[in-house]
């Protein structure tokens, strides 16, 4: 099974306990859902730049930013055209007849980019460096039930299996000489079709797999498993708990304290 | 008796015949037993039925008969799929073998007890802690193997171990094979090639349309030329080779290289000495369907291509030859524009096929992909045969579909779902499919796999059928017997770059060069090698150039001479 997500090498963030790593993915969404602050999400994608560049993660990580740019490109002019179609009642930036883009609107337009972005790159930087294995076992420590630990690891060796899959069966469809690309977005939407049905095909096939392998391996979740590693908290993990606790302790107070905040 | 079946039949719930019928066999401790036959004789429904996934996991059905284990567990099967992509789970390769263990509720000290033991019983200790995604085929099923060992099964059940491995993958699971053997462990091997694993089985079982019809030593099997053809089991080419000279001569047993060269070396045989090139040359030199020149592809951390330069022929059958990973599909799936090359250009007909999209190019070269579970597309297998002419709106005639499909067995499937068939038979189903739209290159990647000896045959006729009336095709396979049975050109790839190109019998004189690729000559080449008569790629030939008793005289050589 592939694991494409993962990037194999032993890096700091690689070598923090799973459970860590679990607990400052949680941290980051939850502030990142909390407080819409401008000041707060510098401080937390400066964070994670710090991290990628320690952990010589950012060639790795400079890829996600690329592909998440278009997104990010369409939130932030979403997000200006409402505030532009709203009267906030503050200074106009730009005005145009009734519809005026203020300073705040800026704010909350960057602010809604730079949360997609965080949301993202936090999910990103956790399976870059946390693979299957881990990622069960660190969910096993939090007395998560077995069954939910596995289905949600199943997820990040599913996912891109489902991508790879979807691709090799589009390169197959045009080898067969149908032009995906070309012409208007009904006529591509009804040519990308005709790929849902091999797909669902192999979902089946790709479902039935992991079924037949979860028997063969005698994966029973009425019974007790066992682990053969067993993480300890190590002075790395200790530090970077630390570390990550005090950023946390300073954005909730930039938050509540200093907001900078998109309305 | 590790296991014994009596009387055994099961129906799948949508079956319209039983897939195993009334099926009666043993198997002792320490055996390795081949399960053999066809496809869809029901060898993988008896795997299914040992291993307890029917009816533990696939429910329904009628089953009735008997298994009895002699063990006091109640089932200790371990099972390798024929996929171990899709078996293994975990990230290394440690924790993709501890995975069962883990399951078991065994202690840690144990668990790694027995992960050493299988890492030092197949000398993996090194891969403990790689990425499962980072290794080769063959040691992906070797860790497969050992994660299945690990649970200590009474028997251990291969279903296909080395069908779509390339020449060392093959090696290492013979290897694998042999080291279980020696430990004494249980084995039911399920293929439909006895030409690797003949040295290390016991006793082959033969399955046809569900019943078993043969169940004896490997040398009787071997022996019963009918049976063997019958079951559509692909046999060492050296037993091929026996019944064929037996025909015309008397000749002693062998059934390996080694003694079919003692045998007939023994023997008073002289050769009509091989012409050097059966197509030193082709009329088609100078204008070759497709040209690549200084062909580069750069990937973000490894370069795929290094600098090909080669051209293809019409009406010839061009090999590309190479361990996984040598460059061999990235090169052809240039020829559609499935990839963008970094440098270089491809030519087609003299011109450049730069800027031209994929669906364009499929209108004049086909390529048919490796699993074909990725081109099917259609509910019944005739829509699927004509799915390529009705995309690109070209002119087809039902005749011609049913003649098509009834050349290739296909025709009394017309109704049936695609996905449905066996592997053989959807490897042939794409390849018809593609044939619809009539291109003039057909680029085939790994089309044997899955096919019993009876679909081999025809995919080599209609391969040969097509160059004859002047197509391209280039073909990728790890079959060598196949290979030199339809190619009359190589090219031998290495590190993305091409090793070696010639004709086939050139290119199989060149050993040291194939030796590097780790490619490995077919078994009658080298019989012949032994022989000292280099230059034979087919028993056909092989027969043809043999004289029994003759005397040599000016263009003859007598094995005894060299």
């Amino acid at each position: 099974m592939k694991f494409n997500g993962y990037v194999n090498k032993r890096t700091l963030l690689h070598r923090i306990d799973p459970r860590i790593k679990l607990i400052w993915f949680v941290g980051t969404t939850v502030l990142t859902v909390v407080f819409k602050d401008l000041l707060v999400m510098a401080l937390l994608i400066a964070s994670s730049v710090a991290l990628w560049t320690i952990s010589g993660l950012l060639r790795e990580a400079g890829g996600i930013v690329r592909k998440l740019l278009p997104l990010l490109l369409m939130a932030m002019v979403t997000w200006l055209v409402i505030g532009a179609a709203e009267n906030g009642g503050g200074t106009a930036l730009v005005a145009l007849g009734t519809v005026r883009l203020e300073a705040s609107d800026v704010t909350r337009a960057v602010v809604s980019a730079l949360r997609i972005f965080l949301m993202v790159t936090s999910f990103y930087s956790l399976i870059m460096v946390t693979n299957f294995s881990e990622m069960i076992y660190g969910l096993r420590q939090f007395r998560i039930p077995l069954r939910a630990a596995f289905m949600c690891g199943l997820v990040f060796q599913i996912i891109p299996i489902m991508i790879s899959e979807f691709r090799t069966i589009a390169d197959a469809q045009r080898a067969r000489g149908l032009e995906l690309d070309k012409g208007g977005i009904v006529s591509r939407i009804r040519r990308y079709s005709i790929i849902l049905f091999p797909l669902f095909i192999r979902s089946i096939q790709a479902g039935q797999n992991i079924a037949l392998s979860m028997h063969l391996y005698r994966l029973e979740f009425t019974r007790n498993r066992s682990s053969y590693r067993s993480f300890r908290i190590t002075g790395g993990d200790a530090r970077f708990s630390a570390a990550f606790l005090l950023l946390w302790a300073i954005a909730v107070l930039i938050g509540t304290k200093y907001p900078l905040q998109a309305t | 008796m590790i296991v014994s079946v009596r009387q055994l039949s099961y129906q799948y719930p949508h079956g319209t015949k039983p897939a195993v019928n009334q099926a009666s066999f043993d198997i002792a401790k320490s055996e390795t037993v081949m399960l053999t036959g066809s496809s869809g004789s029901g060898k993988s429904t008896v795997a299914y039925l040992l291993s307890g996934v029917i009816p533990h996991l696939h429910r329904g059905g009628k089953l009735s008969g008997e298994i009895e284990f002699g063990s006091a567990e109640a089932r200790s099967v371990g099972f390798v799929t024929q996929n171990p992509e899709n078996q293994l789970f975990g990230y290394r390769v440690e924790d993709a073998i501890v995975f069962g263990l883990e399951n078991m509720g065994l202690h840690a000290q144990e668990i790694g007890v027995r992960l050493n033991r299988v890492l030092n019983l197949f000398g993996i200790q090194n891969m403990r802690e790689r990425a499962v995604d980072s290794l080769s085929g063959g040691q992906r099923q070797t860790v497969c193997i050992a994660s299945v060992l690990a649970m200590e099964p009474d028997l251990l059940i291969l279903d296909e171990p080395v069908s779509s491995l390339d020449p060392a993958g093959k090696e290492l699971v013979s290897d694998v094979l042999r080291q279980l053997k020696s430990q004494g462990q249980t084995i039911l091997l399920i293929d439909q090639n006895l030409d690797w694993p003949a040295g290390a089985v016991d006793r082959v079982i033969g399955m046809e349309e569900g019943g078993i019809v043969f169940d004896g030593a490997v040398d009787d099997f071997l022996r019963n030329e009918e049976m063997s053809a019958r079951l559509g089991v692909t046999v060492p080419q050296a037993v091929e080779l026996f019944h064929e000279l037996r025909s015309k001569q008397e000749v002693s047993w062998f059934a390996n290289v080694e003694e079919a060269a003692e045998t007939l070396g023994a023997m008073n045989i002289a050769f009509s000495v091989p012409p050097h090139t059966f197509e030193a040359s082709s009329p088609n030199e100078d204008a070759p369907s497709i040209r690549i020149e200084a062909l580069v592809k750069k990937y973000e951390d490894f370069q795929a291509l290094a600098g090909v330069d080669t051209r293809f022929l019409p009406g010839r059958i061009t090999a590309v030859l190479g361990q996984n990973g040598s460059g061999k599909t990235t090169m052809v799936r240039h020829l559609i524009r499935l990839i963008e090359p970094t440098s270089g250009t491809i030519y087609l007909d003299g011109e450049s096929i730069a800027g031209k999209s994929t669906a364009e190019m499929a209108r004049r070269v086909a390529y048919v992909f490796q699993h074909p579970d990725h081109m099917l597309f259609e509910d019944t297998v005739w829509k699927e045969t004509t799915f390529s002419a009705r995309t690109m709106e070209l002119p087809w005639s039902e005749d011609h579909i049913s003649a098509l499909l009834d050349a290739h067995g296909l025709l009394e499937f017309k109704d049936a779902f695609p996905n449905s068939l066996s592997m053989g038979r959807k490897h042939i189903l794409t390849i018809l499919s593609v044939l619809s739209a009539n291109p003039d290159i057909l680029i085939l990647d790994e089309p044997t796999l899955g096919m019993d000896r009876e679909m081999k045959n025809l995919l080599a006729k209609l391969m040969k059928g097509l160059a004859s009336e002047g197509k391209t095709v280039i073909v990728i396979s790890h079959e060598m017997a196949f290979v030199a049975d339809t190619a009359s050109e190589v090219i031998v790839m290495k590190g993305g770059r091409i090793l070696l190109q010639g004709t086939t019998q050139e290119a199989f004189r060149e050993e040291a060069l194939l030796r590097e690729a780790k490619i490995e000559l077919p078994q009658i080449t080298r019989i012949a090698n032994r022989l000292g008569v280099p230059g034979i790629l087919t028993i056909p030939d092989f027969v043809r150039l043999c004289r029994f008793e003759a005397k040599p005289s000016g263009n003859e050589v007598t094995a005894d001479e060299v």
